[in-house]
């Protein structure tokens, strides 16, 4: 398995790189005591300070300190961003103990500048070069390492131009399925047309020829072309919200819920349904159409899958933060059993086959909610009985009332 | 009386088939002549080829015309209505089965005068045939005739 062994080969590679710059520092400074302890003083003052070559010009003398001082905080910070980077996102950032590495080269080299003011007033030359030794090692371990990550960076890079190739691909197979989706939905129905039409026509033009048993059938065959015709319907709708353009803007909820109920006119007065909405609806960032696709079939859903000698009651309320709306729609309903509630957005998912409807519904609704850039879920009613679904909508910003 | 002629633009003979069934049952003046494509339903005004004859080809009254067509579809047809002088005189109604925003906004732009869905259920078939005699067969008075 060549990815299992280039794998190990990085590991064995990497790891112990890190840990030998560790180890060295880590002796460097048990060194530096062990000197102490000996009596041989690595801040011993020998020689003389850095001053007396600067020949005591202040102008000089502050060019150098400014400067070292200058590099010396810059290293400190940089170092300290790569270990706050690497602390924050360890799992996000590939090889960051090479940032870890590279962060300790450059603290180093900032203490090296700081020494480079210290010894101007002092001649601590000792400590000085101990500081040199800790900066060499991280630097040369932080060489070798870099060296040996470039097959590896490499990689990451052809690897990252990849999934971005792999990602637009990917997109336009999608787009690609959503047209051959609607074209085939769109093509069906224009057979379905002629056998419906056609029936029609056996019907009522060849009425006296037909028995009571060949009506009967062309009867059914009509059912099925009407059944065959909503799943049609559904089927383009579902493709249509997920071609259209979309631009999120401002919608007032009040307009759609008047022309979503204003389109359930009939299932409201045969199903004598009753609508509670606290009104005024807040505004939300969306679309009007796909809004109002939404409220059509949740509202809808709620009317239809209800008892048939109960009257539904469908309750909306909402509540708001600053960055949402959420609007929740509340039935009496037969409710949905707690373990079929992941299947609901499902494609062709129907939970009530008794009751007529594609299993279309609400995977459209699913599918508008997230190109709304919301969320949706249920649940069971408050009271209990029946069913809450709610959904979170983008809030408008900055709408002072 | 003459009968007035609706020209149907369709490539599909069973719905050309069940339009004329459709007009027949509604008691329509209309006669109905049917082409399959939009190069047909051009010729047959202009007159052309098989269509010479003004008096077994008499001009319509309105063209019904399907979109989606082979050789010159729909949109063609409307392209060439408005780049023909006086073309706009002759009413176009689209009958087509998509409902889809651009087609519908498209073939506006191109100057169709109404834009029909074509239904599943037979009985809107029948309405939509009824109302479209009474509009634009008795309602609807039209330009003279587009060429001669």
């Amino acid at each position: 398995m060549p990815g299992a062994f280039s794998k190990t080969r990085f590991d064995w590679l990497s790891a112990p790189f890190f840990r030998w710059s560790v180890g060295i520092l880590a002796a460097v400074g048990i060194g530096m005591l062990a000197f102490e302890a000996l009596g041989i003083s690595i801040f011993s003052r020998i020689g003389m300070p850095h001053e007396l070559c600067y020949l005591r010009d202040p102008k000089l003398i502050w060019l150098h300190v400014v400067s070292d001082s200058l590099i010396g905080g810059g290293y400190v910070v940089i170092s300290a961003t790569l270990g706050f980077l690497v602390f924050k996102a360890s799992k996000g950032i590939p090889f960051n103990w090479v940032f870890l590495a590279f962060g300790l080269f450059i603290i180093s080299c900032g203490f090296t500048h700081f020494m480079e003011v210290w010894v101007i007033w002092e001649p601590v030359y000792w400590a000085s070069g101990y500081v040199k030794v800790v900066t060499a090692t991280a630097s040369v371990a932080t060489a070798i390492a870099l060296v040996f990550q470039v097959p590896k960076i490499f990689a990451l890079v052809r690897s990252a131009r990849e999934s971005e190739t792999r990602r637009v691909e990917i997109e336009q197979l999608n787009q690609e399925l959503e047209r051959f989706n609607y074209s085939v939905a769109h093509d069906l129905r224009g057979p379905l047309r002629g056998i419906a039409g056609f029936s029609q026509a056996l019907r009522e033009d060849c009425t006296e020829e037909l028995s009571p048993v060949a009506l009967g059938y062309i009867d059914r065959m009509q059912t099925s072309v009407g059944r065959m015709d909503a799943l049609i319907s559904d089927l383009l709708k579902y493709a249509t919200i997920g071609r259209q353009e979309l631009h999120l803007e401002p919608v007032a909820l009040d307009d759609v819920l008047v022309a979503a109920t204003e389109l359930l006119d009939t299932e409201v007065s045969v199903r004598k349904a009753g609508i509670a909405v606290p009104r005024p609806l807040p505004r939300v960032m969306g679309d009007a159409t796909l809004l109002q696709v939404v409220f059509q079939n949740l509202i809808g859903n709620a009317i239809k899958f209800v008892h048939r000698d109960v009257a539904p009651q469908v309750q909306i309320t909402w509540e708001s933060s600053a960055d949402h709306v959420t609007v929740y729609f509340t039935d009496n309903g037969l409710g949905i059993p707690a373990d079929a509630r992941g299947r609901v957005f499902n494609m062709f998912e129907r939970i009530h086959p008794d009751f007529p409807g594609t299993g279309i519904g609400l995977r459209i609704v699913h599918r508008a909610i997230e190109r709304l850039q919301g969320k949706i879920g249920l649940g069971a009613a408050p009271s209990g009985r029946g069913t809450q679904f709610w959904i979170k909508l983008v809030a408008v910003q900055n709408e002072s009332g | 009386m003459q009968h007035q002629v609706l020209l149907v633009a369709e490539d599909d003979a069973d719905e050309a088939m069940l339009l004329e069934r459709a007009l027949r049952r509604t008691g329509s003046l209309f006669r109905m002549i049917r082409v399959a494509n939009g190069e047909e339903a051009i010729a047959y005004v202009e007159g052309r080829g098989a269509y010479g004859n003004r008096a077994e080809h008499p001009l319509p009254q309105v063209v019904l015309l399907d979109l989606k067509m082979p050789r010159k579809d729909g949109f063609d047809v409307l392209r060439w209505r408005q780049n023909t002088p006086g073309g706009s005189r002759l009413p176009m109604v689209v009958f087509s089965s998509s409902n889809l925003r651009q087609d519908v906004d498209r073939a506006y732009a191109l100057g169709a005068n109404s834009y029909v869905v074509k239904s599943t259920a037979p009985e809107r078939l029948e309405s939509m045939v009824m109302a479209l005699h009474q509009w634009w067969g008795e309602f609807n008075l039209p330009g003279s005739p587009a060429s001669s």
